[in-house]
């Protein structure tokens, strides 16, 4: 219970210092949010976004997954400037502690960062997405956008050019996560979910990573 | 035969093909103060690395309290002060240290902070950035963060360096401290004069 405790302590404190740390730099927000308020803007002037639902919702998420990666490009990248990680490393908490709070930290940060997104996106594009399963649905996908996000940056945490390699393992594996999303956008719009199993297949998919996290964890941080 | 506090066996480390430490073995004892001498690059910063599991080893085998150094709890034990600079650049010091604190399970880490902030003068600069620091202020984070009392191993890589006067003073007191209190330091260093108990060592390791 003790250790229960400690964990969720160590989380907590790891969370709230990315949040001191955001609240004084705005980088992770500010990438997200302009990246993908950019291309809605862009889609919006110059197609027929407004009329074709499934257009809309394929350059939704490929908007939001690619602007999403920037943001957790940049939250990771703050814990390997000037070796702040190093904090994290010597001190007595396990690996997995580690990766599960940047996880969290991330998937807040992004969660945040696509309300904003969707509240800008009814106002340009009037599609009304404030519905409970949309809401569902960008929930476990940001889940496994941080997940899958925070895995590919430490795996290349060591590697010269990391922010490029990064995205380039991030979006094939995010894939499915964006089929699934552009499948049950349309659907949630044109109020007539067909597909509830994707649902379950994205759930699976994000817990699939987190394990994969898990295991990986000491080889992440091996020099 | 009494077992030693930390015994280093045999252990190797190579980086992309060269070896940078081979069949390295020493012992320490409790309370001992022990030098690490060497040439540049010769592994001096690798060692203490490896020893505050921050680097794997490839061979051999270290024991802490006669338990492997991974298996056993010594990260509670072992604290590190790197001759590298090292902070979150988005938070002042104050911050900086307190989560650093709050990280290693102090669970007061405030009343920690307040009784220790005199150190180094640490206070003077506590709600300034990273960025608006100088090299020497930015390396008593640091040191500051990594010689509470709460450990049992000291690993210094050079902490000397940039150091003013006064606060050389300060750090060469605090090490007669720790020793005295049965504290076991092993440091680095290519400047024997600058701190007075340098020259105090009971152990020399060269590399």
């Amino acid at each position: 219970m003790k250790n229960i405790y400690k964990i969720f302590f160590i989380i907590k404190l790891i969370i709230f210092k990315d949040f001191v740390e955001e609240i004084k730099s705005k980088e992770i927000f500010i990438s997200i949010i302009s990246y993908s308020i950019l291309v809605l803007v862009v889609v919006a002037t110059t197609s027929n976004a407004k009329n074709s639902v499934e257009f809309f919702s394929t350059v939704f998420w490929i908007s939001i997954s690619f602007s999403i990666i920037l943001g957790i490009n940049k939250s990771m990248n703050k814990e390997f400037e000037n070796k702040g990680i190093e904090y994290l490393i010597t001190s007595p908490i396990d690996k997995e502690i580690i990766i599960f709070a940047k996880i969290f930290t991330n998937f807040i940060f992004i969660n945040i960062a696509s309300i904003l997104i969707i509240i800008f996106n009814n106002i340009i594009l009037n599609y009304d997405l404030y519905n409970p399963y949309f809401i569902l649905l960008i929930f476990i996908i940001n889940f496994g956008f941080s997940v899958i996000g925070t895995i590919t940056f430490l795996l290349f945490s060591k590697v010269r050019g990391k922010e490029i390699l990064s995205p380039l393992l991030f979006i094939p594996l995010v894939t499915p996560l964006l089929m699934g999303g552009a499948v049950l956008t349309v659907q949630i719009i044109n109020k007539d979910i067909q597909n509830f199993s994707w649902y379950g297949l994205i759930i699976a998919y994000d817990l699939l990573f987190l394990i994969i996290g898990f295991f990986i964890s000491n080889i992440i941080f091996q020099e | 035969m009494e077992k030693s506090y930390l015994s280093v066996n045999k252990i190797s480390k190579e980086f992309n093909g060269i070896k940078i430490i081979n069949n390295l073995s020493f012992e320490v004892e409790k309370g001992d103060l022990v030098k690490i001498s060497g040439k540049n690059g010769s592994g001096k910063s690798t060692l203490l690395k490896i020893l505050a599991q921050l680097y794997f080893y490839d061979q051999g085998e270290i024991k802490l309290n006669g338990t492997n150094l991974k298996a056993s709890n010594s990260k509670t034990i072992i604290s590190y002060c790197s001759s590298d600079f090292i902070f979150y650049k988005d938070l002042n010091v104050k911050s900086n240290i307190l989560f650093y604190f709050g990280i290693i399970g102090e669970s007061n880490n405030k009343k920690l902070y307040e009784d220790n902030k005199k150190f180094l003068g640490i206070n003077l600069f506590e709600n300034k950035y990273p960025n608006e620091l100088s090299n020497g202020q930015k390396k008593k984070i640091n040191i500051f963060r990594s010689l509470i009392p709460t450990y049992n191993l000291y690993l210094l890589d050079e902490p000397e360096l940039g150091l003013d006067l006064e606060s050389l003073n300060e750090l060469d007191n605090k090490l007669q401290t720790l020793l005295k209190n049965k504290k076991t330091i092993i440091f680095s260093t290519h400047n024997n004069d600058s701190l007075s108990i340098y020259s105090k060592y009971k152990k020399e390791v060269l590399l």
